[in-house]
């Protein structure tokens, strides 16, 4: 909507307007109440002349004029000030309407006077009115009979109504604007206070937080200290009810204080927790905590992303060499296959070539060598990435034995080698995954076999150790073990240096790593020629 | 005669598995991928395929989803990947057997001769009487003897034993003492010795394929033995 009318000059025009109505309304009034004074409203024309006419008066014939028109107005004057109000009423809406307004634009144009805080305004026209009329009463007789009293008091009345107008069309104008409140000098004072509240309060925070948490709780103790004293020093005047007051208001305030603490501890305790049990997501909600609480939940914050990022790094790393060896292991499988194939096919040939014979089954031996290899690394890979799936389950050790030694003891003896197996008479169980351990047996069987001293005797035993139980394996060695237990579980680390037998060098490696994915441990010991390997898992 | 089909998309994997399983019995047809598998099985009649996995084209599993709406025929897959996944994977989408590469070329003749006797066999009549069938296992009370897809298995009295406790509860793991108890009866149980664990890898070696990964009599390990019927 575009205000068609709202120019400075309509304005003006409506202003004017409406203040002679205000005067004519009170003309009116001041008519209607001279007349009713004078006695026009009981007396008829001739009675009026007969009271009022002095023939001797040199005047008279205007005084007849004047009750003349006193009686042509007395009533029509009603009609006149009715219209005048309605008027008035009229203008005063449409300069309200108007206030603020400016032609051919929407919004709100305040014009000068609204940029003056309205209870500076009201102030000004409130005293400026006063001061007038003081003013005024104190330069003239206060009597108001004579002409130039009241034509003064009129031109005051009339200041004040211009004023009074103004100040409502400013008033119309900051409510459309909305800053009636705002533009005030109280809210100004109020809103510089607030400022400096929060400025005095920052700074104080400011000041505690760089305190370290001692000298803030020394703080504390001081301020209860001194409470202490005001109110012991209150004793002295006798008056033991507000005493009794004040103590019970600071215990409570003080058992407040405590029972947050305790709860936000309590809070930051459960998340330190998780944390601890390798819940990275759980988020720690610092909201509600205050000073050094709040920032050592934020840490603890900081401490669950910064390690979930890192973790995160890691498994991604871990899978994509994972996924990168189980890749090619795949290329490298199918052209093995061929070779194994094809070697077989060879070897499967009539021929009398001894050589022939010879070579053939070299190329036989190595692929199947280098198809475990292949197998192995990525189980390897995959061990030590802990990608592998682990289902555990209770299981019997003693069947661990009896089962691994049901599977190698043909296998032993072929290689020249005794199998010797000893268990408790007392029963146990562990978690174990069987597959998974059964790789664990499979390699250290294995490794039995290819390196113990043929003609020697292969202990396999169980025992429970405390809350452990314990598998050993110990074989004597038939090469010399100039060589570290540990750098013998490193990876492609073999006994032999020679490296001319079967075997890679990951079987022990493997080995550790499906223990340690159950949950229990694999340890080796070298002693002289005697080689021991000590699996260890924990009791159910 | 038996209609094999072998699809690989290595050229020389396809003409060495057809030298291995060479006999005057088998016939047979060779397809480079899955497509060309389909459309061999669309129009002959194929009695058992060898079939790679990672092939261009179309791969063996949609052929393979591809070829079961139209043949019953066992499938053997031939495949470089080893994870359980893919092996669950082909088995769910109906394959009968599962061949990891690099295998061995025997290994493969033996399962394409278990599969081929157990489909040939398939509705050749009913078990004996009073005989316990887990797979392709028959054991007969009667006459003591055990037949694995139709062809004899010879067996030592405890074996025999043995394998009939577990045939009679298919699914159900049996530990060492369990079976130790049953078979042996009188015989105290002997803590430090591995009898059980011997007589069963001793069965092991005569009825499975590759007595290193059982299909049929499977080690539990740390828990016992059972065994399986596997797939129909």
């Amino acid at each position: 909507m575009k205000h068609k009318f709202a120019t400075p000059a309509v304005k003006t025009l409506a202003f004017m307007a409406c203040v002679l109505c205000a005067i004519v309304v009170a003309g009116c009034v001041f008519g209607v109440v001279a007349l009713s004074e004078g006695g026009f409203y009981d007396m008829t024309q001739a009675e009026l002349i007969e009271r009022y006419v002095n023939e001797a008066d040199p005047n008279y014939k205007l005084v007849v004029k004047l009750i003349d028109i006193g009686v042509d107005l007395r009533y029509s004057i009603y009609v006149i000030g009715a219209v005048a109000v309605v008027a008035a009423i009229a203008l005063f809406a449409t300069l309200m309407c108007l206030s603020g307004r400016r032609r051919g634009s929407d919004g709100v144009h305040p014009g000068y006077l609204n940029k003056v805080p309205f209870d500076v305004l009201l102030a000004a026209v409130g005293f400026g009115g006063f001061g007038l009329a003081y003013m005024a009463s104190q330069l003239l007789d206060s009597s108001f009979d004579d002409a130039v009293s009241i034509a003064v008091a009129a031109a005051v009345c009339v200041v004040e109504f211009c004023l009074a107008l103004g100040l409502c069309m400013s008033f119309a104008a900051r409510i459309k604007e909305g800053t009636l409140l705002k533009n005030t000098l109280i809210a100004m004072v109020l809103k510089l206070l607030w400022k400096v509240l929060k400025a005095i309060a920052r700074g104080i925070r400011a000041f505690v937080r760089t305190l370290p948490i001692t000298w803030k709780a020394l703080l504390v103790l001081a301020a209860l200290f001194v409470s202490d004293i005001v109110i012991l020093s209150g004793l002295n005047y006798g008056d033991l009810q507000g005493f009794g007051t004040a103590v019970l208001i600071i215990k409570i305030m003080l058992g407040l204080c405590v029972l947050y603490a305790a709860v936000m501890m309590s809070r930051l305790r459960k998340g330190a927790r998780a944390l601890a049990a390798g819940d990275l997501s759980h988020h720690l909600d610092t909201s509600r905590m205050v000073l050094d609480l709040k920032a050592h939940g934020e840490d603890l914050n900081s401490i669950a992303h910064g390690m979930s990022i890192a973790v995160g790094e890691q498994l991604k790393s871990e899978r994509m060499k994972t996924e990168l060896i189980t890749n090619v292991s795949h290329d490298l499988k199918t052209p093995l296959t061929s070779i194994i194939n094809y070697a077989g096919l060879i070897n499967a040939e009539p021929t009398d070539n001894e050589n022939i014979k010879e070579y053939c089954g070299v190329l036989m031996r190595q692929s199947e060598r280098l198809k475990r290899l292949i197998e192995d690394l990525v189980e390897a890979s995959k061990a030590s990435a802990g990608v592998l799936d682990v289902a555990l389950m209770p299981c019997d050790p003693e069947v661990f034995l009896e089962q691994a030694g049901g599977e190698y003891e043909d296998k032993l003896r072929g290689a020249g080698l005794e199998l010797v197996t000893k268990k408790p008479a007392r029963h146990g169980r562990i978690m174990a995954d069987g597959r998974r351990m059964w790789r664990v047996f499979d390699n250290l069987m294995n490794n039995a076999c290819k390196y113990a001293q043929s003609g020697t005797r292969v202990y396999m035993s169980l025992d429970y150790i405390g809350k452990q139980a314990v598998i050993t394996i110990k074989n004597t060695s038939a090469a010399p073990l100039d060589i570290s237990a540990d750098e013998l579980m490193e990876r492609f680390v073999r006994g032999d240096q020679s490296r001319s037998t079967e075997g890679n060098g990951l079987g022990l490696s493997i080995a550790k790593s499906m223990a340690e994915l159950q949950g229990g441990t694999l340890r080796l010991e070298i002693d002289g020629d005697l080689f021991k390997a000590v699996l260890s898992f924990p009791e159910i | 005669m038996a209609n094999i089909l072998i699809c690989d998309d290595e050229k020389d994997i396809v003409r060495a598995l057809k030298i291995y399983l060479t006999d005057p019995d088998y016939n047979f047809f060779e397809a480079y991928n899955g497509k060309e598998a389909l459309e061999i099985v669309k129009r002959e009649d194929i009695h058992l395929i060898l079939l790679d996995v990672m092939m261009p084209v179309m791969d063996g599993i949609t052929a393979m989803e591809e070829i079961r709406k139209i043949s019953n025929a066992p499938i053997i897959i031939l495949s470089a990947k080893s994870e359980d996944a893919d092996k669950i994977l082909g088995l769910n989408v109906g394959a009968d057997d599962y061949v990891t590469k690099p295998f061995s070329p025997m290994e493969v003749v033996a399962r394409v001769r278990s599969q081929l006797r157990r489909y040939m066999r398939l509705g050749a009549g009913a078990p004996a009487e009073g005989s316990i069938v887990v797979g392709g296992l028959e054991l007969s009370d009667a006459t003591k003897r055990v037949t694995l897809d139709g062809e004899e298995v010879p067996l030592t009295p405890k074996e025999f034993e043995i394998l009939k406790l577990l045939m009679r509860s298919p699914g159900k793991v049996f530990s060492p003492k369990e079976i130790y108890t049953e078979v042996w009866k009188e015989t105290p149980y002997d803590l430090d010795s591995n009898t059980v664990a011997v007589h069963i890898r001793h069965i092991r070696e005569k009825i499975e394929t590759d007595p290193a990964q059982p299909r049929c009599l499977k080690v539990v390990f740390g828990q016992g033995y059972k065994i399986e019927g596997g797939r129909k």
